[in-house]
């Protein structure tokens, strides 16, 4: 039979370690999707303002994250504050700073679409019902923002999810790593690991962001 | 004389696009007395729209006054303009309606936004979609109902707050003519059994033909000519009057042929 070298996941602890990185991974995500959405649903009510200063500040911010390559984001969180200004952040934290920092930004933009994809004739209507102004998003406008965006930010944090893979290059021992360590490990007794642990690796991250996807899909259909 | 129920004076609005300012409304006066049923007609772009939301103050006027039964709007607080909207009804061209919601829902929800008790507003709304004819569409989504039918929903829903005076604003223009008379009855029933004042906006003489009382012509926000609409329509002085005349025979003959 062929061997993929999947046996050195039985070996000692191996698979809980893999088990135990993914949570790492998973927990990084987990923390910075939530901060993202709501950072990002205040920043996208933001961003709808007419103020000028408040425009181009967003604007920029938008513009640096998505230029900036996430990597390059992490090293300066980790390593450059820790130089420049002393800081002496866990690996994690920088982690979850850089996520949110990226999220925030891109779930901005998309509540940002959402709001104003809805057509005035809403608000108006709400106003001409006598609603007050915290009904009127309660009731009318944030229903429909809402349903605009959950198959867009599901996109985003599954993006976020396989990113976290990142996270690696500042010291952090999620899934990815603990991978490559097991297969280090085994290099003389089984050689063919590098294929059979990331398999394995590739699966996890199927089985997290595979549900993920899945809820989206139903969400859409529900609404449609 | 009997005093005006609506009544606006010198409404000015100017709206600053990218090729210049449009003038939306140039010094518009009116007077809208108690029960009649006022239609305000004109082509697109004429400010019928802009007028009808400065009756409601969905729109703020640049300058002028807004009465309503003696009261100035712009002088009313927000809260106290909130609750005066919710005397004044609207209806829209495309209903509104909260399409994730079934029709006794849709008809509740301006209850429940004023806190009425669960069994009171729905005993109320049972009774509203009665009047339009959909009692036996309560438990249906909008998304399974015509366009007539979505209409008479909105009407229901704008009755639930027991308005004294209702604005349509192109409220049959998504209809074909057949459901357009339909509403139009239903509207006409509803004025002459509750008494709501009604301002009914169209680009329709048909409209005005079938229920109005009064009429404005109104063009390029100024409006040309306002009376009786028997009199507007045998004697047309303006030359928008008379072009919406011609409008209204061409589709006519288009009808017949």
């Amino acid at each position: 039979m062929l061997n993929l070298g999947i046996d050195v996941l039985f070996k000692g602890t191996n698979f809980l370690r893999l088990l135990g990185g993914l949570w790492i991974a998973v927990r990084i995500s987990l923390i910075s999707v939530m901060i993202s959405i709501i950072a990002g649903l205040v920043m996208g009510m933001l961003m709808t303002s007419p103020n000028v200063v408040l425009k181009i500040f967003f604007r920029t911010y938008l513009e640096i994250v998505r230029i900036m390559p996430q990597m390059v984001l992490l090293f300066i969180v980790y390593f450059g504050t820790t130089r420049v200004f002393g800081w002496d952040l866990s690996a994690e934290y920088a982690a979850v700073i850089v996520f949110s920092f990226w999220g925030a930004a891109e779930m901005g933009d998309l509540v940002r679409g959402a709001l104003i994809s809805i057509p005035g004739i809403q608000y108006e209507s709400a106003q001409a019902l006598g609603m007050t102004r915290p009904q009127m998003y309660l009731y009318v406008i944030l229903p429909q923002t809402v349903r605009r965006l959950i198959p867009l930010s599901i996109n985003l944090i599954t993006r976020m999810i396989k990113t976290t893979s990142l996270v690696m290059m500042i010291g952090i021992v999620e899934v990815l790593k603990v991978a490559q360590q097991i297969i280090e490990a085994n290099r003389r007794t089984s050689p063919n690991a590098a294929f059979g642990v990331f398999a394995v690796v590739f699966l996890l991250y199927f089985l997290i962001c595979w549900p993920v996807s899945r809820l989206a899909g139903y969400l859409e259909k529900r609404w449609s | 004389m009997e005093t005006a129920y609506i009544e606006v004076r010198n409404l000015t609005k100017t709206y600053s696009a990218k090729n210049g300012n449009v003038e939306a409304l140039k010094s518009v006066s009116l007077s809208v007395l108690k029960n009649d049923i006022f239609g305000v007609i004109g082509l697109s772009g004429a400010g019928k729209s802009t007028l009808v939301r400065c009756l409601n103050l969905l729109e703020r006027p640049d300058s002028g006054e807004v009465f309503i039964g003696g009261q100035n709007l712009l002088t009313l607080g927000r809260e106290q303009l909130r609750l005066r909207r919710q005397k004044i009804g609207m209806i829209f061209q495309h209903f509104n309606l909260l399409e994730q919601q079934n029709v006794l829902a849709n008809v509740c929800f301006p209850m429940e936004i004023r806190g009425v008790p669960v069994r009171q507003r729905k005993e109320k709304a049972m009774e509203l979609l009665k009047k339009v004819g959909l009692e036996d569409k309560a438990g249906a989504y909008p998304s399974q109902l015509s366009g007539g039918q979505k209409q008479r929903v909105a009407i229901a829903r704008v009755l639930a707050n027991e308005p004294d005076i209702l604005l349509c604003d192109e409220a049959t223009s998504a209809l074909d003519p057949e459901t357009t008379k339909t509403i139009l009855d239903l509207l006409k029933s509803i004025h002459d059994t509750m008494g709501i004042t009604m301002v009914i906006i169209t680009h329709e003489m048909r409209v005005i033909q079938e229920i109005c009382t009064k009429v404005a012509v109104l063009d390029q926000g100024t409006v040309q000519e306002c009376g009786s609409v028997t009199k507007i329509f045998n004697h047309p002085k303006s030359k928008a009057a008379k072009r919406l005349l011609l409008i209204r025979d061409t589709e006519e003959m288009a009808d017949v042929g």
